[in-house]
Order: structure tokens, then sequence, then C-alpha cells
């Protein structure tokens, strides 16, 4: 009896419509999500509308962490600098050793061309408004989106052109970027000193740290450490791009195929601004 | 009229709110971990509000804050516009029937969310196959710091509410 009138109690009629209308939007958004190549109209509406925010929020947020900076990191950042300034001088050093010694040096030229070779990228610029606060995801938001000429599946890079990640969401002016530390995200990729190639994907280990692997590597490939991978290329982003250095390699849980852990290129946790490639001459 | 007044500022406020803790989430806590988990301010938002308003209101806030979060691209997607209602639904329906709307029940009815909302988009995760086991281990890190931000929300919801009636 009493807990019939609890029953009552609960759903009310305002209740029951409460429920009603959020089990319909769950279904239409999750059958919207399957269904809909692109962004869908509603997420892209919200995306638009909250756009500015994220924007002006993260500009609001970037500054405060650089006073925070400026006030708390100040030996920090002297010690910082003074361990780079040596780094420089260091540089330097090797640069004259090798205008000294080499002056062909077949390497620098090949840089050379390299620098050359990448006039042919159209790059948009883009600030990062927010990340993907799920504990099993890496992606993150940037304030560019259609109206800047971003479409799903370019490809975002640093300025030094280490890969970042793929534009997986776009909206008028926001753009979804999944990174490549993300479980979802798949990139053919290549080891550039010895041509063997594999798919990289972000990887959640069991004691919950998220590394980046590089999978289906035939059991006869020859690894080392420190090895560069680098893109395989698509239709939407150049190859070639950075992706990051071999740290270790074994074999996979299937035991036919090699997998090889990496580090990644870029630290994802210091980025700020980045660039996607939107054209580029294709080989 | 006043009344219809303030209740319609008392709601644009509860908005402003819960925009101000989407981008919290988002923009400034994205990318920061504690003890290498995410806070989750939403579930915490809700039923501060949820518990203050009752079961109908607080479940019709419920339902919007997780349409928007759906909309806007937040983890879970339809599952948690599911689980965020069913909260605020019931925090508003204990604290209409059993509780007193105090900060104790605040603290209370967030814990309850929280776990509610994380344990399940855990589980569907789990379901689908996309995290390990494992993982769960960062749960009690997660309720922990997000717990942090109850006073905060239940006083800032408090406040709103006094402006509304």
């Amino acid at each position: 009896m009493r807990g019939d009138v609890l029953k009552k109690r609960f759903w009310s009629p305002k209740v029951k419509a409460i429920v009603i209308i959020a089990v319909i939007l769950a279904v239409l958004t999750m059958v919207a999500a399957a269904v809909s190549s692109g962004t869908p109209f509603g997420e892209n509406l919200v995306g638009t509308l909250l756009s500015p925010f994220r924007a002006g929020v993260a500009a609001i947020d970037r500054q405060a962490e650089r006073y925070y900076n400026y006030l708390f990191s100040y030996e920090s950042l002297q010690a910082e600098n003074a361990e780079l300034q040596k780094k420089v001088l260091s540089m330097e050093e090797d640069v004259r050793t090798a205008e000294t010694y080499q002056r062909e040096n077949e390497r620098l030229r090949t840089l050379l061309k390299l620098t050359e070779e990448h006039d042919d990228y159209v790059l948009v610029s883009a600030y990062i408004t927010s990340w993907n606060s799920s504990e099993y995801k890496s992606a993150f938001t940037i304030g560019k989106g259609r109206n800047s000429g971003l479409t799903e599946g370019m490809c975002a890079v640093t300025e030094n052109g280490q890969v970042v990640g793929l534009v997986t969401e776009v909206g008028a002016n926001w753009a979804t970027v999944t990174t490549i530390m993300d479980a979802s995200l798949e990139i053919s990729a290549s080891i550039s000193s010895s041509g063997y190639t594999g798919v990289v994907q972000g990887t959640f280990l069991p004691d919950n740290t998220n590394v980046l692997r590089m999978n289906y590597l035939t059991t006869d490939a020859v690894v080392k450490n420190s090895d560069q991978v680098v893109t395989t290329g698509s239709t939407l982003y150049p190859r070639g791009l950075l992706l990051g250095y071999i740290t270790n390699v074994s074999l996979d849980e299937t035991g036919v195929a090699k997998y090889a852990t990496l580090e990644p290129s870029c630290d994802l946790g210091k980025l700020e601004q980045i660039f996607i490639i939107t054209q580029y001459a294709s080989e | 009229m006043r009344d219809k007044y303030k209740n319609a500022l008392m709601w644009a406020l509860y908005a402003l709110l819960f925009l101000l803790v989407m981008l919290l989430q988002t923009v400034v806590f994205g990318r920061v971990r504690f003890w290498g988990a995410k806070v989750s301010l939403i579930p915490v938002a809700v039923a501060c509000v949820a518990m203050l308003n009752g079961a109908e209101n607080g479940g019709a806030f419920g339902l919007a804050a997780g349409a928007v979060w759906c909309l806007s691209g937040g983890d879970g997607g339809g599952v948690t516009l599911m689980l965020l209602t069913g909260c605020a639904l019931f925090c508003g329906w204990l604290c209409d029937r059993y509780l007193t709307r105090r900060l104790l029940s605040a603290l209370m009815m967030s814990l309850l969310s929280l776990l509610v909302v994380q344990g399940a988009l855990f589980a569907f995760k789990y379901y689908l196959g996309t995290v390990s086991v494992s993982a769960l281990r960062l749960l009690p890190a997660q309720l922990l710091v997000s717990m942090l931000a109850c006073p905060l929300f239940y006083w800032a919801a408090w406040g709103i509410r006094k402006a509304g009636t």
C-alpha cells in the first residue's frame, strides 16, 4: 500500500513526460549519429553556439596559465632557459663542425629539400578551445571549422610537422580533432628507415596508461629502437609525417604479428595551437 | 507577473551555471588529470540543482542539461542524457520525500549521481570493449576530486533558487 503511494508520487504525469522525452531524445541522437554521414544537425548547432564561449574561456585559461607560470614557475623557467641555451650552443657547435668538415653533407641537403617540399602544404592554424573530458577518449575541439575549409579526415600537425591527430567532426566554426593517442583512430604508417608498414593506434594498458602502438608488423620485421614512424598517406593527408619513435617491440597477443610501442613525436599535454593540412600536392 | 519574472530569472541563471560548469569541465579541466582521473562536474551540478527544485523541475533541468551535453559531443552521448535525467529525477524525488535540502543531502546526492553516471558509462564502454576492467581503478579518484566542487555548486544553486523565490 505504502509502496503504491510512493510509486504514484514518483510517477507523476510530468515525470513520465520527462522520461519519455529523454528516451526519445537519446534514441534520436544515437540514430542520428549512426546514420548521418557528417556531423548531425543538432550537434552542429550546439557546437556552433558553444564555440565562441569555448574560445573565450580557453583564451582566459591560457592567459591565467601564463600568469601562473610567471608567478610560480619563474625559477624552473630560468633553469629551463639555461638548459635550452646550453643546447643551442651545443647545436651551433654541431652545425659549425658540419660546415667545416662536410659542406656537402647529404642529410643537410635532404633536410633543406624537405623544407622546400613542404611549400605545397596549405595550413590552417587553430587554437585548442576544449578537451574531451572522458577518461577513455583523447580528443579536443578547435575554433575553426567548415568556414575555414576543414573537412573530416584532414590531418592536424604541430608547427614542426608532427602528427597530432585527425579531424573527426566538423561544424561551421568548430571541429573535433581525435588525437593519435585515441583507441578509435587507426593511422596507416611505416617505419621510415626500413619501410615496414603497420597501423598506429592508441591503446590502454592494464595499468591505465595510454600508449601509442604500431600493430600488424610482420614477425620477420627488423625494428630498432628510436626508428621514426611516419604516415603512409591517404587521400586527405600526405605521407611522411612524423608520428613517433619506436621504444619497444614485442609479439602481439595472437603471436602471428609484431607490434611496436611508440613514443609520440609531440607532447599532446602542452599543445595550444595546431595546424590543419587542408591541401597538399599528392604524389 | 513578478513571480513569473523571478522564476524565469532563476532558470536563466541555472542555465548560465550549467554553461559555466560545462566550460569548466571541458576547457579548463579538460586535459588536467588528478591521480590519473579527470573531473566530472556535470552530474554534481545536476544533482545540486535537482535536489533543491524537486523531482519534476529537477528532472526537466536534468533532461535539458543532458541534451546540451549530448549535443555538444560530450562523453556517452544518449546514454549520458538518460543517466542525467534519471539521476535528477531520483535526487529530486528523494529530497521531496525523505531528505532535507541541506549541504549534507547535496553531498549524498552528488555522490550517488557520480556513482551512477560514471559507473554506468564505464559498464557501457566495458560492454563495447573499449576499456579494460582495470580502468575502474580511476573511479575513486574521479569521485573524490569531483566531489570537492559539490559545496560550491550547492551554494551557487541555493543562491539562485533564493533569488527566484
